[in-house]
């Protein structure tokens, strides 16, 4: 276990403060953490390496959450992609699934719901590619 | 006129265009430039023939004219029509300072989100680093992690007064929609030794069925319940009824809600279905709850009133219109 790779993850969200916290929290967890601060930074970040998860925030300027979800997808289709938004109306909520979000954390949260959306995501399993 | 007009509340006037000194003209263009007055309808009384006098009244700003001789059913008539331009009017800007302030608070609660996330999530990697060993510390930061939590609910209970959401319409009868309620207060109401009568007779109620968003109804049903629960000091009761009742020549239910709890005294009355209005202390409601149960009401098409007696007890009455009533 000592030796195995560090999982990796794309951070996706425009505001440093998150950002930060979040590199923080999940590097503190044994992943290794790529942030990008906007949907086209994590398209490059994509094309250049791979994850093994990406969480992405639904409200950026530019690229939101859902064109981010959809065009990482189109680079990495078994990415499992959890999004947090401040605000999840049934609407939106759904259009998540239909493009294959992973996930939906809704914002504020607790460590605890994070780590278990992300660990469910890790343990998900993925056909090789 | 000008005098009595800045000295009280004055709903309508009608003036006469010949006066001494400050003639009706000079008095409508005075007002209607005030902006503390400008919202009160002026009816002016123009002589007979007197076309350019009513032009020039209009002009100025005056809601409306009567030409003279006029009958007194017709200066009514004038005041009525008046009084409930003005009433639209004053609906229309309530409606209109509504929208605004839910935009506001829609883009401030998606503002507030990103920092409160970024302070809990700090705050619960500290509590769970373990470093800290000063339990006074551990309590600070605790301390940090459930106020911020607190936001957080606020937060919630904002965007979700501000957002539309779909509403799914289903029918219901009167009785099943009660009960649902009652299902979900009687616990609250066991805890706190508190009875709840209902007073409903299924034959007055036959034939009445809604169309509802049944959640959103049930919601507002618990508003009230749970607010005369509050009241209430224990060992006491209240009384939910229903009734079939025509309003408007509209078949429909009303729904009272009954506490004997303090009452609510008059200079606050006015004021309890207006958004952010509490009486609760602080940390302890928002002051929506009445607010988004008037919402929902009238967007189902219904009324909400309430009568009040300090010492006594509140009665709200709810209203909503019936789907459909068969004779049977």
């Amino acid at each position: 276990m000592m030796n195995a790779p560090k999982r990796k993850v794309l951070v996706i969200d425009d505001d440093p403060a998150i950002l930060e916290t979040l590199e923080l929290v999940l590097s503190q967890q044994d992943l290794e953490v790529t942030k990008a601060d906007s949907g086209m930074a994590a398209v490059e970040a994509a094309k250049r390496g791979s994850f093994d998860i990406a969480i992405t925030d639904f409200k950026m300027p530019g690229m939101n959450g859902l064109d981010t979800l959809a065009a990482l997808k189109k680079i990495a289709p078994l990415l499992p992609v959890i999004v947090i938004t401040g605000f999840a109306t049934e609407n939106t909520a759904s259009e998540f699934k239909r493009l294959g979000a992973f996930g939906l954390i809704r914002k504020p949260f607790a460590l605890d719901d994070l780590f278990a959306v992300v660990n469910k995501a890790l343990q998900s399993p993925r056909v090789a590619t | 006129a000008l005098n009595q007009v800045k000295a009280g509340r004055i709903s309508l006037i009608v003036s006469d265009i010949m006066m001494p000194e400050m003639d009706g003209l000079e008095l409508v263009s005075r007002l209607k430039k005030d902006r503390d007055f400008q919202h009160i309808p002026i009816i002016l009384l123009t002589a007979k023939v007197s076309q350019e006098e009513l032009v020039m009244g209009l002009t100025v700003g005056a809601d409306d004219y009567l030409p003279k001789p006029f009958g007194p059913a017709e200066l009514r008539a004038r005041i009525r029509a008046a009084l409930r331009l003005r009433e639209i009017q004053e609906q229309l800007i309530q409606a209109s300072k509504m929208a605004a302030m839910g935009s506001l608070i829609a883009g401030l609660s998606h503002e507030l989100n990103n920092p409160l996330a970024a302070i809990s999530m700090n705050a619960e990697l500290l509590l769970r680093a373990r470093k800290i060993d000063d339990p006074k510390l551990i309590k600070s930061v605790e301390t940090i992690r459930i106020q911020t939590e607190r936001c957080a609910r606020l937060v919630r209970a904002l965007l979700d007064f501000s957002l539309q959401k779909p509403v799914k319409m289903e029918l219901i009868v009167p009785s099943v929609l009660l009960e649902r309620v009652m299902e979900l207060v009687s616990p609250l109401a066991r805890r706190k030794d508190i009875e709840i009568k209902m007073e409903m007779s299924a034959q007055k109620l036959e034939g009445i069925i809604l169309r509802v968003c049944i959640q959103e109804i049930e919601t507002a049903l618990i508003n009230l319940v749970s607010n005369a629960l509050g009241v209430t000091s224990a060992g006491g009761s209240i009384l939910i009824k229903a009734e079939a009742k025509k309003r408007e020549e509209r078949e429909g239910l009303e729904i009272s809600v009954i506490d004997t709890g303090q009452g609510i005294s008059a200079d606050v009355l006015p004021y309890i279905f207006d958004p952010f209005f509490t009486t609760k202390p602080p940390g302890e409601g928002i002051g929506l709850g009445l607010s988004l149960t008037r919402k929902t009401v009238e967007s189902h098409g219904g009324f909400i009133s309430v009568e009040s007696e300090e010492g006594i007890g509140t009665s709200f009455r709810l209203w909503l219109p019936a789907e459909a009533r068969r004779n049977s």
